[in-house]
């Protein structure tokens, strides 16, 4: 989660990093790779949660998140910027 | 007699009463372990019937079984065991000093109360059942029944004189002047009326005397098929001697655990004989009373002796009673409580059977959780059945009582490095009692094809000689052998189980102890994992996973079947590997190409 703008070559980088990340962090990194970047585009919707669908994971996704799962949400902050957090709907 | 257990009547002796009075002759038996238990204390007494090991028990009688011939008069057993005492010390009595008390001052007064509390004249014949740590008491009173009463005539049998070795214990101790080698159904009964009438008990089948240094024994008759023709045990007199030492108290109700015989034999063990099991000997033969024998028995014990639970001393559960006598028990809606031995091979639906019907204890004989040391026994069941046995009696509410054995020919490290990874994932199930090596046997296949097991070395578990004259042949009395096995694994091995083990049973009796508990509607699951503390958590999933968790939850099962139950495009090898993310969480068992969700339903 993350509560500053994140640009398209910072999510590049992180994704350079995949093999060091836990299978939760690797769930997360997938979603919020697309959400980060519709939100970099100004293309995300600017309600405060975006959701993925469970059946849209992967089966050793939905393993990573099925304990404890975290929640990501996109939202707008005051200054305009949008921070990108990644909400699992159940 | 000593040391069998005090809080359940003798089903050898109620049942040999029964015969006798039933072939015309009159019976009184005599349960004068609760004498003793009355004189030293029921406590200690208990502790020392528990103790199968060292034949502690029977060197306390050794002195006045043997006389002058006994070997052990300076004690010297208790510097040899003394690391083995800890658990028989008195309040404020080291354990060395208490057993040598007993020995000397508490075991000649039991004696002398015996031998002056009775008209031992007025019966023609005294005899004694002997299994385990009894043989040496019995021997104590009918050399001093013998001693002031010469035409007595004393009467020995029970597993202890089985085969040769109560032809040795005939040969060799003088106070035996009969023994019935082997099942006493039938030659009870003939001896004493061979007694009566003047013939030579040892023309009966199964009967055996000395005659100068050897013995003369008739062939036993072949094991016993009409169980439904014997009487049931009479154990009137258990319950009064109980209640008038103060052992039991009067009471309209009791909750005294009934022997009861319905089966004998072993049906599995008369086609495997498991590679370490000493039972049954010459009588592996699987006989059973028919149902409705049992039910009219039950309750007529039931009504006699005012109580309603019932230990099975069969081997082995008879697969028939899952289908007639227990769902008939279900209807006529008595409130039994049973314990069985049975084999592992349970289903569900039978344990819930088994539950409703009222059986709250099993012993299923389930010894490791390794299929690869499973088959080196021979059991006939997998490690995964195991565990689901468990799984299903910890939810129907029967408790489970089970070992872990290791030390078979043949067995890897690895099996045991296995079984001590699976142990923390299974902590919500009941652990094993008990986790060590197997012992050795009289009449197992280990005992019997000693060159087949790479058996080295075999010798009578050392205390004997500590109990029994020299004159006595050890390799034909003892039950129990120390032994070597060539290409034994090292202690160290087992560690890693032996602590698993020890730790799982510590926290089955936390104050919160272990769950593993799911919920679930159709295509949805929940389980909360509470076996770890600290590391608690629910895990929630949707979809083929929560159908493919739920398909393996009533037994083990493998990937090709659940694709087929539930109609999955996925190929086995993408199920084997959802197999293997649930086991990683430890919410799986692996057993080959079996799986087994570990969860329970929550009720």
């Amino acid at each position: 989660m993350t509560d500053t703008p994140i640009s398209q070559a910072e999510i590049t980088a992180l994704a350079g990093k995949l093999d060091a990340l836990t299978p939760a962090q690797k769930a997360m990194l997938s979603a919020i790779t697309t959400l980060a970047a519709e939100a970099v585009a100004g293309t995300a919707a600017p309600a405060d949660e975006r959701e993925v669908p469970v059946s849209d994971l992967s089966f050793s996704q939905q393993f990573a998140v099925a304990f404890k799962p975290e929640h990501v949400q996109v939202r707008t902050k005051p200054d305009g910027t949008k921070a990108v957090t990644f909400k699992i709907s159940r | 007699m000593p040391f069998m257990d005090i809080d359940r009547p003798s089903i050898q002796l109620g049942l040999l009463k029964a015969i006798g009075e039933a072939a015309g002759f009159p019976v009184r038996t005599l349960h004068a372990n609760l004498d003793f238990a009355a004189r030293i204390g029921a406590g200690y007494y208990r502790d020392l019937a528990a103790h199968r090991g060292r034949l502690f028990g029977e060197w306390l009688f050794s002195v006045e079984a043997f006389g002058a011939a006994a070997p052990d008069r300076d004690a010297r057993l208790l510097a040899e065991f003394a690391a083995e005492l800890g658990q028989l010390a008195g309040p404020a009595e080291p354990a060395a000093d208490r057993l040598l008390r007993t020995r000397d001052e508490d075991v000649p007064r039991w004696l002398d109360s015996l031998v002056a509390g009775f008209d031992w004249p007025a019966a023609g014949v005294v005899g004694f059942s002997c299994t385990f740590q009894q043989n040496a008491a019995s021997f104590a009173l009918a050399r001093r029944l013998t001693a002031r009463y010469p035409q007595l005539v004393t009467v020995f049998g029970g597993a202890n004189f089985d085969g040769e070795m109560g032809l040795e214990l005939v040969r060799a101790v003088d106070c035996i002047d009969l023994a019935v080698i082997g099942e006493g159904d039938t030659a009870f009964p003939g001896l004493l009326a061979a007694l009566a009438t003047g013939a030579d008990p040892a023309e009966v089948p199964g009967v055996a005397r000395r005659a100068g240094d050897q013995v003369i024994a008739a062939d036993p008759a072949p094991p016993f098929g009409r169980l439904d023709d014997l009487p049931p045990p009479d154990y009137g007199e258990y319950f009064e001697r109980a209640q008038r030492l103060g052992l039991l108290p009067e009471a309209g109700h009791r909750d005294v655990w009934l022997p009861v015989e319905t089966a004998r034999g072993c049906w599995w063990g008369a086609k495997h004989h498991c590679t370490f099991c000493g039972l049954n000997a010459t009588t592996m033969r699987f006989r059973a009373k028919s149902a409705e024998r049992v039910r009219a028995e039950l309750a007529g014990q039931a009504r006699r002796y005012r109580s309603f639970r019932f230990e099975a001393v069969d081997n082995i559960l008879d697969t028939r009673y899952l289908t007639d006598l227990f769902p008939a028990i279900i209807d006529s809606g008595a409130t039994y409580e049973f314990f069985y031995e049975t084999k592992a091979n349970l289903t569900r639906r039978q344990l819930e059977l088994l539950a409703r019907a009222g059986v709250t204890q099993l012993q299923p004989g389930l010894e490791s959780l390794s299929s690869h040391v499973l088959r080196l026994m021979d059991k006939g069941v997998r490690a995964a059945q195991n565990v689901n046995l468990l799984r299903w009696s910890a939810h129907y509410g029967i408790a489970v009582a089970w070992n872990i054995l290791w030390g078979f020919p043949g067995e890897t490290a690895q099996d045991y490095a296995d079984q001590a990874a699976a142990v923390p994932h299974l902590v919500h199930l009941r652990p094993p009692a008990s986790a060590d090596r197997i012992w050795l046997e009289r009449f197992s296949p280990l005992y019997r094809e000693p060159e087949r097991f790479g058996l080295r070395h075999r010798a009578p578990e050392r205390s004997h000689r500590f109990v029994y004259p020299r004159e006595v042949d050890l390799d034909r009395v003892a039950y129990f052998f120390d032994y070597d096995l060539a290409g034994a694994l090292p202690e160290a091995a087992y560690d890693g189980l032996r602590q698993a083990a020890a730790a799982w049973s510590t926290a089955w009796d936390a104050d919160q102890p272990p769950v593993l508990t799911y919920w679930s509607a159709p295509g949805f699951v929940q389980l909360y994992d509470g076996r770890h503390p600290g590391r608690e958590g629910t895990y929630t999933f949707e979809g083929t996973l929560a159908d493919i968790y739920l398909a393996c939850s009533d037994r083990p099962t493998t990937a090709p079947a659940v694709r087929a139950k539930l109609g999955l495009d996925l190929p086995p090898a993408a199920i084997e590997e959802i197999f293997a993310e649930f086991h990683t969480r430890g919410l799986m068992f692996l057993d080959g190409p079996l799986a087994l969700s570990l969860a329970l339903p929550a009720r």
